[in-house]
């Protein structure tokens, strides 16, 4: 089965049950960063996060039983992610912190923009890595690390101006590959859209 | 502060390049009040504009969230996962696997005669509601109708196999449509149709026009077999005109007031508030004015009467409200 349809609890459970730990893996690997992203909002610790995501698909494996009722394991998953990141931060901090709102008051609806986000930095990131050398390192000082375009230039000995170039560069070049994957993201999707017209 | 530029911007005079370099400005300094006004004027000047505008500021932050992506090793992650699925799988006995294969064989049998049961087309039910009346249905999907005054829905008392289809014969309803992307839901109007995996909508369905506004999730509208369809999302709302086959769209706003009682008027030019006022309140309202009146007004109303929100246009705009046997007018004063 693709990675893809996997849709509801009972797929998954049928691929748990069948022991296909390749197949299995790959949606975890398909998922993580993304759950990773959502976990962001409520804990700082990556590591956590990390283990925390590992978690909850481990159980999953274990007891595939408790999908059965489940209709969206897109939300079943950031629903668990954010619940559990949510839990472990209220551990942390003090009893005054635990007005937090438990993600099963998240819709369906919000989790799949919310996803699509996820889907979109992913995207970015990548676009981001494949930038010249110098603009990459710009682009990164100044997005990642927060550095002011004064901090950049004398980091990297270069001058303001050189600076404002490559981030206009970096925005330029990402926009262009950013509306690019998604024309092409979007095609695919309305194509399947257009097929299902065709069919009725 | 340091000034990164030496003359005021002017959008005017500026061609690509520039304004690439205005908007990282201002996005590196949102505070800075000229910043503001230059961006608010270019963004203002054209739709593309704003879509250049919303581009880059979509880029600028999503690329920050990016970061934390930065210090992941996802081969890493992989070959941990596979070590742990490794203390945690149990091989199956080869015996095992010939009992669960019966098993399949007998549950698949039962299916077909079931389905054989299920295959002639579903009867439908009918809900219709008269002047002055309300009433909703649940079907057997967990999808909810609410239908409006003098409506008619039918729907059928269980789903055929691959799609859920109900029938909007005529009126106005609110759909709260559950969620199941294997068994899409379609509205049937006529010769219309609206597709959605599950979400929620309205639909106003007279002779000549359909009105569809979108409140969540997303649909696909289908005007005629084989007509160009479209997909609409949260907020977005379109107009058909069954007579002559054109559409408009448009952003959907207070669609479903008379369900919700609430009216929200968000940025909402004044010539649509009186639009929606007029739906809501069964009444003619009209503005008059001999100025371009490009104000836009931010209110919300719950269960207020007309006469409350009159007050309070009138005291924002300072209209002179006239009320005459069939329409009421809000007119400008002069100045």
């Amino acid at each position: 089965m693709d990675v893809a349809q996997i849709e509801t609890g009972r797929d998954l459970i049928s691929l748990i049950k069948r022991g296909q730990s390749a197949t299995f893996t790959r949606f975890y690997t398909s998922y993580f960063q993304k759950l990773i992203l959502a976990s962001d909002k409520y804990i700082s610790d990556v590591h956590t996060a990390e283990e925390i995501v590992q978690d909850i698909f481990l159980k999953i494996w274990e007891f595939p039983e408790n999908l059965a009722e489940v209709k969206s394991v897109k939300s079943y998953l950031y629903r668990s992610v954010i619940n559990a990141s949510i839990n472990y931060t209220n551990r942390q901090k003090s009893l005054e912190q635990h007005h937090l709102k438990l993600a099963t008051a998240f819709s369906d609806d919000y989790l799949s923009d919310l996803d699509e986000e996820n889907e979109m930095i992913i995207i970015l990131r990548n676009e981001i890595d494949k930038l010249p050398a110098q603009c990459k390192k710009v682009f990164k000082l100044s997005r990642f690390e927060n550095f002011k375009y004064k901090e950049i230039a004398q980091t990297l000995d270069i001058s303001e101006k050189t600076v404002e170039n490559h981030i206009g560069n970096a925005l330029k070049v990402l926009r262009a590959r950013f509306l690019e994957d998604q024309t092409l993201n979007k095609k695919g999707k309305s194509y399947l859209m257009m097929m299902s017209v065709y069919l009725y | 502060m340091v000034c990164l530029y030496s003359t005021k911007p002017n959008s005017l005079m500026l061609n690509q390049p520039e304004y690439l370099d205005l908007i990282v400005r201002y996005l590196n300094h949102p505070q800075d009040e000229n910043l503001r006004a230059a961006i608010n004027s270019y963004r203002t000047e054209s739709a593309e504009h704003e879509q250049y505008f919303h581009d880059v500021e979509k880029i600028w932050n999503l690329s920050s969230k990016s970061a934390l992506l930065d210090g992941l090793d996802m081969r890493q992650v992989q070959a941990d996962f596979k070590h742990e699925l490794r203390k945690r799988t149990y091989k199956l006995s080869t015996g095992f696997v010939w009992l669960r294969n019966i098993a399949a064989t007998i549950i698949l049998l039962g299916m077909g005669y079931w389905l054989y049961n299920l295959s002639s087309k579903p009867a439908y039910l009918t809900i219709k509601t008269v002047a002055n009346q309300q009433d909703s249905v649940l079907l057997v999907d967990g999808s909810k109708v609410i239908l409006a005054e003098n409506s008619t829905v039918r729907y059928p008392a269980k789903f055929a196999v691959s799609s859920r289809e109900i029938y909007l014969d005529h009126g106005k309803a609110f759909f709260k449509i559950a969620k199941d992307p294997k068994h899409p839901f379609s509205v049937l109007m006529g010769e219309s149709k609206v597709k959605v995996l599950g979400t929620s909508f309205n639909i106003d369905y007279s002779p000549n026009k359909i009105d569809l506004d979108v409140k969540t999730g997303r649909v696909l509208f289908s005007p005629y077999k084989n007509g160009t369809s479209s997909i609409l999302i949260a907020g977005q709302a379109l107009s058909y005109n069954i007579t002559n086959k054109q559409f408009t769209t448009r952003v959907s706003q207070n669609a479903d007031a008379w369900l919700t009682n609430e009216l929200v008027f968000v940025d909402t030019p004044l010539e649509e508030v009186c639009k929606q006022l007029s739906s809501y309140y069964q009444k003619n309202i009209i503005l008059e004015t001999n100025q371009p009146l490009v104000k836009k007004f931010n209110a919300t109303f719950k269960s207020n009467s007309l006469t409350e929100v009159l007050a309070v246009l009138k005291e924002t705009y300072g209209f002179k409200i006239i009320h005459r046997k069939d329409t009421i007018t809000l007119k400008t004063p002069i100045n």
